[in-house]
Formats: structure tokens, C-alpha cells, sequence
């Protein structure tokens, strides 16, 4: 009993606890330290959607990686199509060597 | 009192204006933040949130209520979003460590201390605020305005957008809730 009575009078104290309490204040230089957030929020930060810049960068590299197969492509097919000539040259040089190579030859029969 | 020119000057870009009007509302928000946070770090990122966004909204103020009011509005709402979001990581963490994840131990703050608190008033204060953390939303921040920063039921009622009958209620029954948690605590740290 005598102790149900102290809980309840332990009570009244608790909640009669913030009478007069006084507000409390922010630490010094408040206004600075707001002024650096605030400079922070205003540059362009592209916080939880930063993957989308990554993104952006990735597909630039993935469009230069295309662009140049594709140039690369078009090089190649360019260079099968005048690929009959360049067949005709080397037969060409090759009889032109084979020829020498006989007078090679025929100069080992000495 | 923050006059009409003061607010057309910070809507027209003036830092002068701005400076003033956060060192006239500063510590009536930090004590706010700090009283539904319990947390003197989370209560300066807040406060300071809270005039980020003051800056950011205050061409949307139309001064259809008190400057004051809307500042404390923001100022409980911001408060209440990071009790909520501080919940959902310690869910989240719980459930990691169910699956298994290794858990970084939650640190409690030991007891909390409002630095306005009367010195012979500490220990009682300090159950006093325990019980407060445990209260519903509304009803925390009705006592804490009304307990803390002493404001009248009526601005009470204009903050939280609802009737002085229902700040009333919510008063009644955050005073019941307060007796009950107390109750309990008292009553597990006195033997005989």
C-alpha cells in the first residue's frame, strides 16, 4: 500500500517534471553551418538517381563502341568489293616472282 | 513577430531577411524537433531541414495561417518522418538478421536529457520523456508542443490541422497513456 502510494506520488512528480522547463537553444553558428547545407542542396546533385547519370555515361560509351563497328563494317564491305582487282594484282605479282624464281632455279643448275 | 515585409523580402532573394527570420524561429524549432526526436544530433539535422525547406516553399506560403504555425507544422511533420524512417531501418535490419545477414548492433541512446530540465527534475523528466517516445504520433506532438514549447491548444489545433476538441482529446488521452507507461515503470524499478 505504502509503496503503490509512492509509485503514484512518483507519478505526479514525473509528469509535473517539465513545468518550467526552459527551451532549449541550437549550438553556436547555426546559421553557418545551415548556409553550407543550403549550398549544398542548391548545386545540382543528383543523389538516389545517380545510376541514372551512370547510365547516361554507359550508353555514350556504348554508342561509340557501335559507331566504330559499324564504320568498321562498312570499311570491310567497301574493301570486299574491289576485292576482285586486288586477287588480280597478286596473281599478277606472283607469276612476276614465279618467273624469277625460275632463273633462280636455273642458275643452280651451274 | 514576423511582419509581411520581412516575408516578401526572403520571397524576393533577401539573405538579410532569410537570416532573421531563422534566428528569430531557431531555437523554438530545435526545441520542437529535439523534444519529439529525443536526440540532440537528429534535432540539429532536422531544424536544419526545416529552414532548407522554409527557403525552398516560402513563395507557396500565402500567409493564410501564422508564419509560426507553418514553420512548426513543418518542423513536426519533418520530426515525424524521421521517427518513421528510423523504424522502417530497424525493421529492415531485423529482418536481415532473421535471414541470416550479420547485424550491426542498434545503439540506444542511454537516457535522454533535455538541456532545460531543471536539475532536481532530471530523473523524473527523464522517465517522464521515456514515456513519451512510447506515445502515438499525434499525441506526442500535441503534449510536445503544448508541454515544451508551451503553445495553447488553439495554434496546437492549427499546426495539426484538426479541432481544439480533438487536441483536447488527444491531451486527455496522451496524460492517460503517460500514467500507464510510468505506472509500469515505477512499478518494475521500485522493490521492496
Amino acid at each position: 500500500m505504502k509503496n503503490q502510494q509512492h509509485i503514484e506520488k512518483k507519478i505526479e512528480e514525473a509528469l509535473g517534471s517539465m513545468d518550467g522547463i526552459e527551451r532549449a537553444e541550437v549550438k553556436p553558428f547555426f546559421f553557418t553551418r545551415l548556409e553550407a547545407k543550403l549550398e549544398s542542396k542548391t548545386q545540382p546533385s543528383f543523389g538516389r538517381f545517380s545510376f541514372l547519370v551512370n547510365m547516361k555515361l554507359s550508353l555514350a560509351m556504348l554508342a561509340v563502341v557501335f559507331m566504330f563497328n559499324v564504320a568498321s563494317a562498312i570499311l570491310i564491305s567497301q574493301e570486299s568489293s574491289t576485292g576482285v582487282n586486288d586477287q588480280s594484282n597478286i596473281e599478277m605479282f606472283t607469276e612476276e616472282y614465279s618467273s624469277v624464281t625460275y632463273s633462280y632455279e636455273g642458275l643452280n643448275d651451274y | 513577430m514576423f511582419s509581411d515585409q520581412h516575408i516578401s523580402a526572403i520571397k524576393r532573394g533577401s539573405q538579410g531577411a532569410f537570416r532573421a527570420l531563422v534566428e528569430e524561429y531557431q531555437n523554438r524549432v530545435y526545441n520542437t524537433c529535439l523534444g519529439i526526436l529525443q536526440n540532440e544530433v537528429e534535432a540539429e539535422e532536422i531544424a536544419q531541414d526545416v529552414f532548407v525547406e522554409v527557403h525552398r516553399s516560402i513563395e507557396k506560403f500565402r500567409g493564410d495561417s501564422k508564419l509560426s504555425t507553418w514553420i512548426y507544422r513543418i518542423a513536426t511533420t519533418k520530426s515525424l518522418e524521421l521517427i518513421r524512417k528510423n523504424k522502417r531501418q530497424k525493421r529492415f535490419a531485423f529482418m536481415q538478421s532473421l535471414s541470416g545477414k550479420k547485424e550491426e548492433k542498434s545503439i540506444d541512446p542511454a537516457v535522454f536529457e533535455h538541456p532545460g530540465i531543471l536539475m532536481e527534475q532530471k530523473e523524473n523528466a527523464a522517465a517522464l520523456f521515456k514515456a513519451i517516445a512510447q506515445l502515438p504520433e499525434s499525441q506526442k506532438v500535441a503534449f510536445t508542443l503544448h508541454k515544451l514549447e508551451g503553445l495553447p491548444y488553439q495554434e496546437i489545433s492549427e499546426i495539426m490541422g484538426t479541432s481544439i476538441s480533438s487536441v483536447e482529446s488527444m491531451m486527455f488521452r496522451a496524460r492517460k497513456n503517460l500514467q500507464t507507461s510510468l505506472k509500469n515503470f515505477y512499478q518494475n524499478n521500485f522493490k521492496d
